[in-house]
C-alpha cells in the first residue's frame, strides 16, 4: 500500500492552520470537481483531494495522520500501519457507511470506513441496501415519437462485489409513449441493480436520445425541413411535393420566393397527447452545377434584360 | 412489461442513493428543482425524472465544495442555461450546414 501524504496532495505545509487547509481544498475541489471539470482523470484527482481534506479538516483524524506520517513517510511504497495501530477515532464507527468505498485503501486501513460517513453526510445508508439505479441511452427515431412504441431494451447489470453477483445481460420490453422528447428520462421501477440484504431493487432509467434526422431539424415540437428549389421555381412559383414525418404533401411555392423564406405548415410537426407542433419549410435556391449551352444563352439573355441589382444595399451604404 | 414512468415521488427520491429528506426540501426551497405539485403536502410531491441528475449534482456541489444553497442554485441555473444554449447551438449548426457550404479560397 502506498503512503499518501495528504499535505502534499493539498499542497499545504504540515503546520498549516485549518483555514489554510480549507482554502487549499476549496481551490482544488473547484478545479477538479467532476461537475465542474469534465476532463478524464479530474474525478480521480478530486477523490484524492476530498480524501485528504476529510482527514486534515478534523483535529482528531489529523493528529492520527500526523503520528502515522512520522512513521510512514520514509517507506513510500510498502506502507503498512504499525502493528496494533488503532487510531483514536477508529473505535467510534458509525452506522452510516457507504459500500462503494470511494476512498483509497490507505485511508480505509487507517480510519476504517467511519471517516467516510461525514463526507457522505447527505447520502445515508441503512443496513438493507437498495440496489443502484442503472442508466442507459435509448436512441429513438423522430418518426417513432409520433405514436406509442414498443421497444426492446438490452442492457447490462454490472457485477457487484458486495453481493457477489456477476454481470448479467437483460432484455426488457418497454412502452415508449407518444411525444417523447430528447433528454427525457423514462423510469422503470425495480429494473435496476438488485437490492442487498432485502433492500429494494434500483430503477432503470432510459435516457431518450432523439436521433438526428437526415431531413428534419427539431426545435421543441416544431420541425424544419430545407426545401431546395431551382432558380426558375423560385422565380415563377411552383407546386412541389414535400416529405413530412407522416407521408408527403403538396406545397405551393409563390412566385419570387427568396432563399431563406420560411413557410409554416400547421400541425405537421411532432405530436404529444395534448399538442401538435408545426412544420416549417425553409427555401434554399440551388443552382444547377452545370448549365447546358442553351441554358447559358438564356441566362445571358436574362442578365441583359433585367435591371436587378442584388448588391444594392452595399452601394447605398458606401455612398 | 414494466410501467413507464416520468416521475418520482418524494420518498422514492430520498431512497435514491439515500438522499436525506431535508436536502430534498432545500433543493425545492431554493428553486433548484420544482415538484409538479409544489402546493401539495411534501410527502406527496412528485418530481420530473429529468430533474434527478440536477438534484444529485446540487447535493454534490453543496457537500463536496461546501458552497451554500444560494450559490448552488445559481451554479445549477447557469449550468442548465449553458446546456440549453449548447443544444440550441447544435441545432442551429445542423441547420446552417444544410444551407451553407464553406469554401476556402
Amino acid at each position: 500500500m502506498e503512503f499518501k501524504d495528504y499535505y502534499k496532495i493539498l499542497g499545504v505545509e504540515p503546520d498549516s492552520d485549518v483555514k489554510a487547509i480549507k482554502t487549499a481544498y476549496r481551490k482544488l475541489a473547484r478545479k477538479y470537481h467532476p461537475d465542474m471539470n469534465p476532463d478524464k482523470g479530474a474525478e480521480e484527482k478530486f477523490k484524492e483531494v476530498a480524501e485528504a481534506y476529510q482527514v486534515l479538516k478534523n483535529e482528531q483524524t489529523r493528529a492520527d495522520f500526523d503520528e502515522l506520517r512520522k512513521y510512514g513517510s520514509q517507506s513510500q511504497a510498502g506502507f503498512q500501519p504499525p502493528p496494533g495501530w488503532k487510531g483514536s477515532t477508529s473505535s467510534s464507527r458509525q452506522s452510516e457507511q457507504r459500500h462503494d468505498g470511494d476512498f483509497s485503501d490507505f485511508f480505509n486501513s487507517i480510519f476504517g470506513e467511519q471517516g467516510q460517513s461525514s463526507h457522505q453526510q447527505g447520502f445515508h445508508q441503512s443496513r438493507s441496501t437498495r440496489g443502484q439505479d442503472i442508466e442507459v441511452e435509448l436512441p429513438v427515431f423522430l418518426e417513432e415519437t409520433l405514436k406509442e412504441n414498443l421497444k426492446t431494451v438490452e442492457f447490462v447489470i454490472p457485477a457487484d462485489p458486495v453481493s457477489q453477483t456477476h454481470a448479467s445481460k437483460k432484455h426488457l420490453k418497454v412502452k415508449v409513449p407518444q411525444g417523447v422528447m430528447d433528454g427525457e428520462r423514462i423510469r422503470l421501477k425495480g429494473q435496476g441493480r438488485p437490492g442487498f440484504n432485502g433492500g429494494a431493487a434500483g430503477d432503470l432509467y432510459l435516457h431518450i436520445r432523439v436521433v438526428p434526422h437526415p431531413l428534419f431539424d427539431v426545435s421543441g415540437h416544431d420541425v424544419t425541413i430545407t426545401v431546395p428549389l431551382a432558380p426558375w421555381e423560385a422565380a415563377l412559383g411552383a407546386k412541389i411535393t414535400v416529405p413530412t414525418l407522416e407521408g408527403k404533401i403538396s406545397l405551393t411555392i409563390p412566385a419570387n420566393t427568396q432563399s431563406g423564406h420560411k413557410m409554416r405548415l400547421k400541425g405537421k410537426g411532432l405530436k404529444t397527447k395534448t399538442l401538435t407542433g408545426d412544420m416549417y419549410a425553409v427555401v434554399k435556391v440551388v443552382m444547377p452545377t452545370e448549365a447546358s449551352e442553351e441554358g447559358k444563352r438564356m441566362w445571358k439573355e436574362l442578365a441583359a434584360s433585367e435591371a436587378f441589382e442584388p448588391r444594392k444595399e452595399w452601394s447605398d451604404k458606401n455612398e | 412489461m414494466s410501467e413507464t414512468l416520468f416521475s418520482i415521488s418524494f420518498d422514492e427520491l430520498c431512497e435514491l442513493e439515500g438522499i436525506e429528506s431535508h436536502y430534498v426540501v432545500q433543493v425545492v426551497e431554493y428553486g433548484i428543482v420544482m415538484p409538479f405539485n409544489k402546493k401539495a403536502n411534501q410527502e406527496s410531491w412528485l418530481f420530473d425524472t429529468k430533474g434527478i441528475p440536477w438534484i444529485q449534482k446540487a447535493l454534490r456541489l453543496h457537500l463536496d465544495l461546501e458552497i451554500d444553497w444560494v450559490a448552488v442554485a445559481m451554479v445549477i441555473d447557469l449550468m442548465q442555461q449553458k446546456q440549453a444554449l449548447q443544444s440550441e447551438n447544435e441545432a442551429f449548426q445542423r441547420q446552417i450546414e444544410r444551407f451553407v457550404k464553406i469554401e476556402t479560397r
